[in-house]
């Protein structure tokens, strides 16, 4: 049998080995949990690629947002950031709180390599525009 | 006699500062204006963290999430304090920001890295005067989800 993607693949076994599947698409969601899929996964624990995808970490945080459990948010950050470094595959996440952090304990930042987000970076204009993201009443 | 004291000078090779020792495309006085010289956490540096890229930061705002009729979800993110650190935006530094990660460490529960010499601890005052976070509430990450015992119980 042969696979299109490993992570089909991947998703596959898990399955026949008789546990519930770990992974799940965001076709599958509503349109508002869609959205808190996308902040999970872009801003909370953004990782290079692969957004459609929720994996378990992801489901839990999503399950906890929408149920009022708190979470302590600066454990889920730094256990993020401490696999960024780690893992060779990992792109850096958290520029912006970082920047904040460097900042905040005065680093001299002059004269280094700058850039500003811009709206280009904000999530709400853009991709809530282009995926026709618009909520109709109460449902 | 002279074999002896050819010996002698490898000590003095390792006391030596290894300047000339990294050709890199990097400039070797902005490294070390960055790692305060610290010549391991310079090769640390390029080997492990210069090659990764960065992810593009994003916002958003929830004033935009109100408007769009999402009132549900924003009161939800408002509830665990997340505010702040979704809608933090400005000034990025990309260079430093991969400094940052390659002296960051971790240990006794505080995140502590340096940058440009500058001691960093992120305690839990840093954490709420920058991100809003406070360090309190179930701690859950990915692979370790059995805190949330509800959750494993839905699925």
């Amino acid at each position: 049998m042969r696979w299109t993607s490993s992570t089909r693949c991947n998703n596959q076994c898990v399955r026949n080995q008789g546990e519930q599947a770990r992974n799940f698409h965001v076709g599958r969601l509503r349109v508002e949990e869609r959205l808190l899929g996308m902040v999970v996964t872009k801003i909370i624990m953004p990782r290079g690629s692969n957004h459609a995808t929720l994996n378990e970490g992801d489901l839990v945080v999503m399950y906890c947002i929408q149920n009022g459990v708190m979470l302590d948010w600066t454990y889920t950050i730094h256990d993020h950031m401490m696999k960024a470094k780690r893992l060779t595959d990992f792109k850096l996440p958290y520029v912006v709180l970082i920047s904040k952090f460097i900042e905040h304990f005065g680093v001299d930042v002059e004269g280094e390599l700058e850039e500003s987000t811009s709206l280009l970076n904000h999530v709400s204009t853009l991709n809530m525009h282009r995926m026709e993201f618009t909520k109709v009443g109460n449902t | 006699m002279p074999r002896r004291s050819r010996v002698a000078p490898s000590d003095d090779e390792s006391s030596t500062p290894p300047t000339s020792s990294s050709p890199n495309v990097m400039n070797q006085g902005r490294l070390d204006i960055w790692f305060e010289g610290h010549e391991d956490r310079i090769q640390t540096f390029l080997i492990e963290i210069n090659r990764k890229q960065i992810i593009l930061p994003k916002v958003i705002r929830m004033s935009r999430l109100r408007a769009k009729n999402f009132g549900n979800l924003e009161q939800h993110l408002k509830a665990q304090k997340l505010k702040t650190f979704l809608e933090l935006s400005g000034k990025v530094y990309p260079d430093l920001v991969k400094v940052f990660y390659a002296n960051l460490k971790f240990s006794n529960g505080i995140l502590k890295s340096s940058v440009k010499g500058v001691e960093m601890e992120i305690t839990r005052q840093a954490w709420k005067d920058v991100a809003g976070l406070r360090q309190r509430g179930v701690q859950v990450r990915k692979g370790e989800t059995s805190a949330v015992d509800e959750f494993n119980k839905v699925q």
